[in-house]
């Protein structure tokens, strides 16, 4: 197979919405082959099933977490490591995955999206008439 | 500091430089320069196969900087930065790179709230204990072990055995901590011990030190 999934440059790693002055990440992946299609992997701790949207629209797939804020109000942030937002990225597919079979699940904050293989059209043989 | 990096393609030589927490590539420098051009994202998947992770990043600022103004120079300065802003090179030498996990401390009214993420995390995986003032969160990340590596198309996970000690600025009463671990997402409550407030100490014994010196002296002459 050539290569099936590329990873677009559209997507600006911060948030450009000024008012919320939320983050959106972009969350680490891994992509592996199987026998049948391709595997996708993406961490997304603080994601729960109902706030994950997972969409593909033409060739693109888009997988939108969004991550409830863990800290409670009037909480004083006195060190940070990581920034609390929203997990975006897209993905363009080729047409070698069957866009109606993929699936997906989510557990324990890691999303794995199943990516299956159209089936190849069997050779078909064409008979010839002779006159 | 120097890196020399083998991939399957070659031998590469990359000036590395940390800044607090990333640890970005500065510069390839190999066949005369022509790395450059050379260093797209299949060399990248050839270079995470070894010992370096590569995971992709956006959210960086232009760290590549030629200066002054050499025009030949300015094509080479957006290529450069167009490929630094989207590497992040990550070292599986603990003392390189991003700490995992991620951690955010904060202060809410009568206690402290650490928050760590931890994506594909159970409880079972989680060891958190709690001495001197000093939270010690360890824990495994296992890679699936399934797949071989060379089926891997993309590889910005990281796995492994982790460990992070968080030193809480106050007392905190240790009986009472509390976590919970849900959506691979760990929140550690930490209740502020009553005993935090400031204490005014009295310092006794200070005039007969004196004394004792004084005599000393007196004896010394």
């Amino acid at each position: 197979m050539t290569e099936e999934i590329s990873i677009p440059d559209s997507d600006s790693g911060v948030g450009n919405n000024a008012d919320s002055q939320k983050w959106v990440r972009t969350p680490p992946i891994d992509i592996f082959e199987t026998e049948s299609g391709l595997v996708l992997r993406a961490d997304l701790p603080g994601v729960s099933s109902e706030n994950l949207e997972l969409q593909v629209q033409d060739n693109r797939l888009t997988l939108f977490g969004r991550v409830t804020p863990a800290d409670v109000e009037g909480a004083v942030l006195m060190h940070q490591e990581y920034h609390q937002g929203d997990f975006l990225r897209s993905f363009i597919l080729s047409d070698d995955v069957d866009h109606d079979r993929i699936s997906a699940k989510l557990t324990n904050g890691v999303l794995e999206v199943t990516l299956p293989k159209v089936p190849r059209a069997q050779p078909r043989k064409i008979s010839i008439q002779t006159d | 500091m120097w890196v020399l990096v083998q991939t399957e393609l070659d031998w590469f030589l990359l000036t590395v430089y940390c800044n607090c927490s990333y640890v970005l590539c500065e510069s390839v420098i190999w066949k005369g320069g022509a790395a450059f051009a050379d260093f797209n994202s299949t060399l990248l998947t050839g270079l995470s196969a070894g010992s370096i992770r590569i995971t992709v990043r956006k959210d960086l600022m232009p760290i590549f900087r030629w200066g002054s103004a050499l025009d030949a120079f300015r094509d080479l300065e957006r290529e450069v930065d167009r490929w630094v802003h989207g590497v992040d090179i990550v070292f599986e030498n603990p003392r390189f790179g991003r700490p995992f996990p991620s951690l955010n401390l904060y202060e809410v009214e009568n206690e402290y709230l650490i928050t760590a993420e931890l994506p594909g995390c159970v409880a079972e995986d989680l060891d958190l204990s709690v001495a001197n003032g000093i939270v010690t969160i360890r824990g495994t990340r296992t890679a699936p072990g399934d797949v071989p590596e060379e089926r891997y198309r993309r590889s910005e996970r990281s796995s492994g055995n982790w460990e992070r000690s968080i030193s809480v600025p106050e007392r905190i009463e240790d009986d009472k901590i509390r976590a919970e671990l849900t959506d691979g997402l760990l929140k550690l409550y930490l209740p502020k011990a009553p005993s935090a407030a400031r204490k005014q100490i009295h310092i006794a014994g200070s005039k007969p030190s004196i004394n004792q010196l004084g005599q000393q002296e007196n004896q010394d002459d």
